[in-house]
């Protein structure tokens, strides 16, 4: 039994996301669903050499999904 | 290229251990140090910015002094398959649903974002999915 809290205490520890205040999950679930969407050339069609904005943490998370990249030190261990 | 402190876990993928999670956010920030240290020398036109949150009042005021066109970023959709889990032990159960939650809760908070820039009129391009075609570089935009 107390094996079972630690992982219960232990798996809420991972929750801290969701428990962000002022977030209405349906709603802005709904809301990214309607929005309206198109594929563009970013560079010819549509911005050209105008200033934008590329949120950090987005770059990071499309570089490190990459299947090829190993962070756990795996291939080193063959 | 902005960094908000509340997304910090955000570039953690899918599937990484809770063991390994440490690596991925050493790495940001020591990325995010490197970029502050060096770019303003050899490529003065990018600049590095650091807030608390898509909220924080000093990035809506940087938003607007800046004068930006659009914003790339993720929206959290992963088309990894969750690892599948080898046995039906309570803790790989926990485990497979911490990971559906860090799913949820990743989406979560690139999508209110998302929704967040485009309540304030600016379009917001996906990083993924992003196609490199000769001299083009297609993707999705999202309109206001």
């Amino acid at each position: 039994m107390a094996k079972q809290k630690d992982s219960e205490s232990d798996l809420l520890d991972w929750y801290p996301l969701l428990c962000y205040p002022s977030v209405d999950n349906e709603l802005t679930e709904s809301r990214y669903a309607s929005l309206p969407a198109r594929r563009v050339d970013l560079v010819g069609d549509y911005a050209g050499s105008e200033l934008f904005l590329v949120e950090g943490d987005s770059v990071l998370l499309r570089c490190w999904s990459d299947p090829k990249l190993d962070f756990h030190g795996e291939i080193l261990e063959c | 290229m902005v960094f908000f402190d509340q997304h910090e876990e955000l570039c953690i993928p899918r599937n990484t251990k809770p063991s390994n999670r440490y690596k991925y956010l050493l790495a940001r920030t020591v990325l995010i140090r490197h970029l502050q240290v060096h770019l303003p020398r050899s490529q003065p036109s990018i600049q590095i910015e650091s807030f608390e949150s898509v909220q924080d009042p000093e990035f809506e005021e940087y938003l607007t002094e800046s004068g930006v066109y659009f914003v790339l970023c993720h929206d959290g959709a992963d088309l990894t398959a969750l690892d599948e889990m080898p046995s039906t032990l309570l803790e790989d159960e926990i485990e497979k649903t911490r990971r559906e939650a860090e799913d949820f809760s990743r989406k979560l908070l690139f999508r209110t974002m998302i929704c967040s820039l485009i309540n304030q009129a600016y379009n917001v391009a996906l990083i993924n999915g992003l196609e490199w075609m000769d001299t083009k570089v297609r993707n999705l935009e999202f309109l206001p």
